[in-house]
Protein backbone atom coordinates (compact mmCIF):
# COMPACT_ATOMS: atom_id res chain seq x y z
CA UNK A 1 0.00 0.00 0.00
CA UNK A 2 2.96 2.33 0.60
CA UNK A 3 3.96 2.17 -3.07
CA UNK A 4 0.37 2.76 -4.17
CA UNK A 5 0.07 5.77 -1.89
CA UNK A 6 3.32 7.29 -3.12
CA UNK A 7 2.52 6.67 -6.78
CA UNK A 8 -0.69 8.71 -6.52
CA UNK A 9 0.81 11.25 -4.12
CA UNK A 10 3.77 12.00 -6.41
CA UNK A 11 1.47 12.49 -9.40
CA UNK A 12 -0.81 14.93 -7.59
CA UNK A 13 1.98 16.83 -5.86
CA UNK A 14 3.80 17.27 -9.20
CA UNK A 15 0.62 18.47 -10.87
CA UNK A 16 -0.17 20.96 -8.13
CA UNK A 17 3.36 22.34 -8.22
CA UNK A 18 3.19 22.68 -12.01
CA UNK A 19 -0.24 24.36 -11.98
CA UNK A 20 0.83 26.71 -9.16
CA UNK A 21 3.95 27.67 -11.13
CA UNK A 22 1.88 28.28 -14.28
CA UNK A 23 -0.59 30.41 -12.38
CA UNK A 24 2.14 32.53 -10.77
CA UNK A 25 3.95 33.08 -14.07
CA UNK A 26 0.67 33.93 -15.75
CA UNK A 27 -0.30 36.53 -13.12
CA UNK A 28 3.14 38.14 -13.27
CA UNK A 29 3.11 38.29 -17.08
CA UNK A 30 -0.40 39.74 -17.20
CA UNK A 31 0.67 42.47 -14.79
CA UNK A 32 3.79 43.24 -16.85
CA UNK A 33 1.82 43.31 -20.11
CA UNK A 34 -0.79 45.66 -18.60
CA UNK A 35 1.88 48.01 -17.23
CA UNK A 36 3.83 48.07 -20.46
CA UNK A 37 0.71 48.47 -22.61
CA UNK A 38 -0.32 51.44 -20.47
CA UNK A 39 3.14 53.00 -20.80
CA UNK A 40 3.26 52.45 -24.56
CA UNK A 41 -0.27 53.87 -24.88
CA UNK A 42 0.58 56.91 -22.74
CA UNK A 43 3.79 57.46 -24.68
CA UNK A 44 1.96 57.33 -28.01
CA UNK A 45 -0.69 59.82 -26.80
CA UNK A 46 1.84 62.27 -25.43
CA UNK A 47 3.92 62.39 -28.59
CA UNK A 48 3.33 63.85 -31.99
CA UNK A 49 4.32 61.58 -34.90
CA UNK A 50 7.42 63.76 -35.28
CA UNK A 51 8.30 63.24 -31.63
CA UNK A 52 7.14 66.69 -30.47
CA UNK A 53 4.86 66.83 -27.43
CA UNK A 54 1.20 67.36 -28.25
CA UNK A 55 -0.61 70.27 -26.61
CA UNK A 56 -4.11 69.23 -25.60
CA UNK A 57 -6.81 71.22 -27.49
CA UNK A 58 -8.63 73.86 -25.50
CA UNK A 59 -11.97 72.92 -24.06
CA UNK A 60 -14.80 73.60 -26.49
CA UNK A 61 -12.69 73.22 -29.65
CA UNK A 62 -14.87 71.67 -32.37
CA UNK A 63 -13.69 68.25 -33.47
CA UNK B 1 -6.48 27.60 -35.18
CA UNK B 2 -5.28 25.99 -31.99
CA UNK B 3 -3.86 29.14 -30.51
CA UNK B 4 -5.76 30.64 -27.62
CA UNK B 5 -5.53 34.37 -27.13
CA UNK B 6 -5.13 35.82 -23.68
CA UNK B 7 -8.23 36.76 -21.74
CA UNK B 8 -10.79 35.22 -24.05
CA UNK B 9 -12.54 31.85 -23.79
CA UNK B 10 -12.60 32.11 -19.98
CA UNK B 11 -16.04 30.52 -19.89
CA UNK B 12 -15.03 27.48 -21.93
CA UNK B 13 -11.94 27.10 -19.73
CA UNK B 14 -14.08 27.08 -16.59
CA UNK B 15 -16.54 24.59 -18.10
CA UNK B 16 -13.67 22.37 -19.21
CA UNK B 17 -12.11 22.59 -15.76
CA UNK B 18 -15.33 21.52 -14.06
CA UNK B 19 -15.88 18.67 -16.52
CA UNK B 20 -12.31 17.53 -15.98
CA UNK B 21 -12.74 17.64 -12.19
CA UNK B 22 -15.94 15.58 -12.35
CA UNK B 23 -14.46 12.93 -14.64
CA UNK B 24 -11.28 12.84 -12.54
CA UNK B 25 -13.34 12.08 -9.42
CA UNK B 26 -15.09 9.29 -11.33
CA UNK B 27 -11.70 7.97 -12.46
CA UNK B 28 -10.40 7.92 -8.87
CA UNK B 29 -13.55 6.15 -7.72
CA UNK B 30 -13.08 3.66 -10.55
CA UNK B 31 -9.43 3.07 -9.66
CA UNK B 32 -9.87 2.62 -5.91
CA UNK B 33 -13.42 1.30 -5.48
CA UNK B 34 -15.11 0.16 -8.67
CA UNK B 35 -12.30 -1.83 -10.32
CA UNK B 36 -11.97 -5.26 -8.81
CA UNK B 37 -8.78 -6.26 -6.99
CA UNK B 38 -6.24 -7.95 -9.24
CA UNK B 39 -5.63 -11.53 -8.09
CA UNK B 40 -1.85 -11.84 -8.52
CA UNK B 41 -0.52 -8.36 -7.71
CA UNK B 42 -3.25 -7.19 -5.34
CA UNK B 43 -3.90 -3.49 -4.69
CA UNK B 44 -0.54 -2.37 -6.08
CA UNK B 45 -1.96 -3.03 -9.56
CA UNK B 46 -4.21 0.03 -9.06
CA UNK B 47 -1.20 2.16 -10.02
CA UNK B 48 -2.05 0.98 -13.53
CA UNK B 49 -5.10 3.31 -13.60
CA UNK B 50 -2.87 6.36 -13.40
CA UNK B 51 0.27 4.95 -15.05
CA UNK B 52 -1.26 3.98 -18.40
CA UNK B 53 -3.41 7.14 -18.87
CA UNK B 54 -0.34 9.28 -18.11
CA UNK B 55 1.65 7.33 -20.72
CA UNK B 56 -1.17 7.74 -23.25
CA UNK B 57 -1.47 11.47 -22.67
CA UNK B 58 2.32 11.82 -22.83
CA UNK B 59 2.26 10.25 -26.31
CA UNK B 60 -0.59 12.54 -27.34
CA UNK B 61 1.35 15.56 -26.08
CA UNK B 62 4.49 14.60 -28.02
CA UNK B 63 2.33 14.04 -31.10
CA UNK B 64 0.83 17.48 -30.54
CA UNK B 65 4.33 19.00 -30.29
CA UNK B 66 5.38 17.26 -33.52
CA UNK B 67 2.22 18.46 -35.30
CA UNK B 68 2.85 22.01 -34.10
CA UNK B 69 6.42 21.68 -35.39
CA UNK B 70 5.14 20.70 -38.83
CA UNK B 71 2.70 23.61 -38.86
CA UNK B 72 5.45 26.01 -37.74
CA UNK B 73 7.73 24.89 -40.57
CA UNK B 74 4.83 25.31 -43.03
CA UNK B 75 3.59 28.70 -41.87
CA UNK B 76 6.43 30.29 -39.87
CA UNK B 77 3.86 31.58 -37.35
CA UNK B 78 5.24 32.04 -33.84
CA UNK B 79 1.99 30.81 -32.32
CA UNK B 80 2.74 27.30 -33.53
CA UNK B 81 6.12 27.46 -31.83
CA UNK B 82 4.30 28.33 -28.60
CA UNK B 83 1.92 25.39 -29.08
CA UNK B 84 4.85 23.00 -29.67
CA UNK B 85 6.77 24.20 -26.62
CA UNK B 86 3.64 23.97 -24.44
CA UNK B 87 2.77 20.45 -25.58
CA UNK B 88 6.36 19.23 -25.16
CA UNK B 89 6.63 20.70 -21.65
CA UNK B 90 3.45 18.99 -20.46
CA UNK B 91 4.36 15.79 -22.30
CA UNK B 92 7.69 15.73 -20.47
CA UNK B 93 5.96 16.28 -17.13
CA UNK B 94 3.64 13.34 -17.82
CA UNK B 95 6.48 11.17 -19.12
CA UNK B 96 8.43 11.86 -15.91
CA UNK B 97 5.42 10.77 -13.88
CA UNK B 98 5.10 7.64 -16.01
CA UNK B 99 8.68 6.68 -15.15
CA UNK B 100 8.18 7.41 -11.43
CA UNK B 101 4.87 5.54 -11.15
CA UNK B 102 6.32 2.69 -13.21
CA UNK B 103 9.27 2.39 -10.82
CA UNK B 104 6.96 2.45 -7.81
CA UNK B 105 4.95 -0.34 -9.41
CA UNK B 106 7.99 -2.35 -10.55
CA UNK B 107 9.69 -2.38 -7.15
CA UNK B 108 7.16 -4.63 -5.34
CA UNK B 109 6.19 -6.61 -8.46
CA UNK B 110 9.50 -7.18 -10.29
CA UNK B 111 11.71 -6.65 -7.23
CA UNK B 112 13.61 -3.76 -8.86
CA UNK B 113 13.12 -0.03 -9.44
CA UNK B 114 14.39 -0.24 -13.00
CA UNK B 115 15.34 -2.85 -15.57
CA UNK B 116 16.89 -2.47 -19.02
CA UNK B 117 13.82 -3.84 -20.73
CA UNK B 118 13.37 -2.72 -24.41
CA UNK B 119 10.17 -0.82 -23.67
CA UNK B 120 11.66 0.97 -20.69
CA UNK B 121 14.81 1.85 -22.63
CA UNK B 122 12.89 3.24 -25.63
CA UNK B 123 10.70 5.21 -23.21
CA UNK B 124 13.77 6.61 -21.44
CA UNK B 125 15.16 7.63 -24.84
CA UNK B 126 11.86 9.40 -25.57
CA UNK B 127 12.12 11.22 -22.23
CA UNK B 128 15.72 12.26 -22.99
CA UNK B 129 14.77 13.51 -26.48
CA UNK B 130 12.10 15.84 -25.15
CA UNK B 131 14.17 16.88 -22.14
CA UNK B 132 16.87 17.78 -24.71
CA UNK B 133 14.25 19.66 -26.72
CA UNK B 134 13.36 21.87 -23.75
CA UNK B 135 17.03 22.39 -22.81
CA UNK B 136 17.76 23.36 -26.42
CA UNK B 137 14.97 25.92 -26.37
CA UNK B 138 16.13 27.39 -23.07
CA UNK B 139 19.77 27.54 -24.20
CA UNK B 140 18.99 29.13 -27.58
CA UNK B 141 17.57 32.27 -25.93
CA UNK B 142 16.37 34.79 -28.53
CA UNK B 143 18.17 33.12 -31.41
CA UNK B 144 15.73 33.35 -34.35
CA UNK B 145 16.73 29.85 -35.48
CA UNK B 146 15.60 28.45 -32.12
CA UNK B 147 12.02 27.81 -33.19
CA UNK B 148 13.06 26.13 -36.43
CA UNK B 149 15.53 23.83 -34.62
CA UNK B 150 12.92 23.05 -31.99
CA UNK B 151 10.29 22.21 -34.59
CA UNK B 152 12.60 19.77 -36.37
CA UNK B 153 13.65 18.26 -33.01
CA UNK B 154 10.03 17.70 -31.98
CA UNK B 155 9.17 16.03 -35.29
CA UNK B 156 12.22 13.75 -35.26
CA UNK B 157 11.72 12.93 -31.57
CA UNK B 158 8.21 11.69 -32.20
CA UNK B 159 9.63 8.83 -34.28
CA UNK B 160 10.49 7.14 -30.95
CA UNK B 161 6.82 6.92 -29.91
CA UNK B 162 5.90 4.02 -32.23
CA UNK B 163 9.14 2.30 -31.18
CA UNK B 164 8.01 2.35 -27.53
CA UNK B 165 4.64 0.99 -28.57
CA UNK B 166 6.08 -1.74 -30.79
CA UNK B 167 8.81 -2.78 -28.34
CA UNK B 168 6.14 -3.96 -25.88
CA UNK B 169 4.74 -6.28 -28.54
CA UNK B 170 7.70 -7.57 -30.46
CA UNK B 171 10.77 -7.34 -28.23
CA UNK B 172 9.83 -9.49 -25.23
CA UNK B 173 9.13 -6.57 -22.95
CA UNK B 174 8.14 -7.20 -19.33
CA UNK B 175 5.13 -4.89 -19.42
CA UNK B 176 1.96 -6.81 -20.27
CA UNK B 177 0.17 -6.12 -23.57
CA UNK B 178 -3.34 -5.02 -22.64
CA UNK B 179 -4.83 -3.94 -25.94
CA UNK B 180 -4.85 -6.29 -28.90
CA UNK B 181 -6.83 -6.14 -32.12
CA UNK B 182 -9.17 -8.82 -30.75
CA UNK B 183 -9.81 -7.83 -27.13
CA UNK B 184 -8.88 -5.85 -24.03
CA UNK B 185 -7.11 -8.10 -21.55
CA UNK B 186 -9.01 -6.72 -18.55
CA UNK B 187 -12.09 -7.57 -16.50
CA UNK B 188 -15.04 -5.25 -17.35
CA UNK B 189 -14.76 -3.25 -14.10
CA UNK B 190 -11.03 -2.72 -14.74
CA UNK B 191 -11.66 -1.70 -18.35
CA UNK B 192 -14.25 0.90 -17.26
CA UNK B 193 -11.92 2.29 -14.60
CA UNK B 194 -9.18 2.54 -17.19
CA UNK B 195 -11.49 4.24 -19.67
CA UNK B 196 -12.51 6.82 -17.05
CA UNK B 197 -8.83 7.44 -16.34
CA UNK B 198 -8.03 7.90 -20.03
CA UNK B 199 -10.84 10.43 -20.45
CA UNK B 200 -9.97 12.29 -17.23
CA UNK B 201 -6.26 12.61 -17.99
CA UNK B 202 -6.95 13.56 -21.61
CA UNK B 203 -9.24 16.37 -20.40
CA UNK B 204 -6.61 17.46 -17.90
CA UNK B 205 -4.08 17.62 -20.73
CA UNK B 206 -6.42 19.92 -22.69
CA UNK B 207 -6.89 22.17 -19.64
CA UNK B 208 -3.14 22.34 -18.96
CA UNK B 209 -2.06 22.86 -22.55
CA UNK B 210 -4.58 25.69 -23.01
CA UNK B 211 -3.28 27.40 -19.87
CA UNK B 212 0.33 26.90 -20.99
CA UNK B 213 -0.37 28.21 -24.50
CA UNK B 214 -2.04 31.29 -23.00
CA UNK B 215 1.11 31.89 -20.98
CA UNK B 216 3.23 31.56 -24.14
CA UNK B 217 1.00 34.02 -25.99
CA UNK B 218 1.38 36.48 -23.11
CA UNK B 219 5.17 36.11 -23.38
CA UNK B 220 4.95 36.90 -27.11
CA UNK B 221 2.78 39.93 -26.37
CA UNK B 222 5.19 41.18 -23.73
CA UNK B 223 8.12 40.79 -26.12
CA UNK B 224 6.18 42.67 -28.83
CA UNK B 225 5.48 45.53 -26.41
CA UNK B 226 9.12 45.68 -25.33
CA UNK B 227 10.20 45.79 -29.00
CA UNK B 228 7.61 48.50 -29.71
CA UNK B 229 8.87 50.56 -26.79
CA UNK B 230 12.49 50.16 -27.84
Amino acid sequence: MTYLFWAFAVVWIALFVYVYGLSRRSRRLEREVDELAARVGAGAEARHPTGAPVTPPPVGTPR
Amino acid sequence: MAVIHARDSRFSDAALGWACGAVMLAALYGAFVYARREVVMGDIQRIFYVHLPLAWVGFVAFGHAAWAGIRYLQTGRQEWDVVGASAAEIGLLFATLVIITGSLWARPVWGTWWTWDPQLVTYLILWLIYAGYLVLRAAAGDDPRQARFAAVFAIVGFVDVPLVWLSARYLRALSPVIFTTRSIGLAPSMAWALLAGLVAWSLLYIVLVRARIRLGVLELRLQALIDERA
